[in-house]
């Protein structure tokens, strides 16, 4: 509930992100040329990107579990 | 090797691809978790204002209870007095008749010894009028008498009644004081939570507006790095494969 649906695809977009790391650095074994640096290197910035993509999720995520912390209080 | 390095392309070019398709959906699927989360939230905000204005009633109706129960007790004690008064005066009044009632008595008992002495006719005729109004006046006294009894027992029923309704009502004057008391709390802890519900969601409304505003950021820049680079990986490959069949 609330927070589940960031978590989930923040999930989603991080092993996306790992995945296509991981096939680009298997390449570099049979792929070592300028071409190659220039793909590694953007691909480390889409990297670097979706760090901040998932610490904004992170952040909604605690900011969320506190509000329904706060909701969750019986009077 | 070439064989190999084709392969590589080909896994990258594909790796690419599947990226671009799995972060096309990225800004939208935040923008719809955001917007279902707002609506959450503002649900539970909705839930915790209706429990504090229900709250309120009930403190209202509790004060109003405790008045009406005051009002009550103030009220019937009045009577009690009011009661009380009555009852020393019908007390005071049965006195009364006690001693008038033993003084027609003495008269009648005084006027019948006369009549027992007398011979003249005349005289016991006189006498015994007399006795008559006195027994007559005997009477109506000692239903006097009698009726300010029943109005006496009558006071002390009421009083007896009055009394414990008025103990009664202060028991439940004093409960209902205790459970305002403790509504009185609940409300303050439910406003204090609606409070910080409040400014949570102000919160988390920036953080999912940043969230959604990266979320298109990267979407858009990923998908032109994605795109462009798979457009270079399929010029890679279609210059290896020439570079192959000038070789063959």
């Amino acid at each position: 509930m609330g927070s589940e649906w960031i978590r989930r695809d923040t999930k989603d977009f991080e092993q996306s992100v790992v995945r296509l790391g991981d096939t680009i650095s298997k390449a570099s074994t049979l792929w070592c040329d300028k071409k190659y640096a220039e793909l590694s290197n953007a691909v480390r910035n889409i990297a670097v990107d979706s760090k901040q993509l998932i610490e904004a999720g992170d952040k909604c995520c605690s900011q969320i579990d506190k509000f329904m912390s706060i909701a969750a209080e019986k009077y | 090797m070439v064989d190999v390095t084709i392969e590589a392309l080909k896994s990258v070019k594909s790796a690419l691809a599947d990226f671009k398709t799995e972060t096309e959906t990225v800004a939208a699927r935040a923008n719809a978790a955001s917007q279902k989360i707002v609506d959450e939230c503002r649900t539970c905000i909705a839930n915790t204002q209706g429990e504090v204005e229900r709250s309120k009633m009930t403190i209202e109706r509790y004060e109003k209870d405790v008045d009406d129960l005051e009002q009550a007790i103030i009220d019937d004690s009045k009577e009690l007095d009011r009661l009380k008064n009555l009852k020393t005066e019908s007390k005071k009044n049965i006195a009364e008749l006690d001693c008038l009632i033993t003084d027609v008595r003495q008269q009648i008992s005084l006027l019948q010894a006369q009549l027992s002495e007398t011979e003249d006719e005349k005289t016991k005729s006189l006498i015994q009028e007399e006795i008559d109004e006195l027994n007559s006046q005997m009477i109506s006294l000692c239903d006097k008498k009698q009726k300010t009894q029943q109005l006496l027992e009558k006071i002390e029923k009421k009083s007896s009644e009055l009394n414990q309704r008025i103990e009664v009502n202060k028991s439940k004057k004093s409960q209902t004081e205790i459970l305002l008391e403790e509504e009185k709390r609940r409300f303050e802890q439910l406003s204090n939570k609606l409070s910080r519900q409040k400014y949570s969601f102000t919160k988390i409304s920036d953080d999912l507006n940043e969230y959604v505003s990266i979320a298109k950021r990267f979407q858009s820049n990923s998908i032109d790095v994605a795109h462009s680079e798979a457009s270079a990986v399929e010029q890679c490959i279609d210059s290896i494969d020439a570079y192959l069949i000038t070789s063959i």
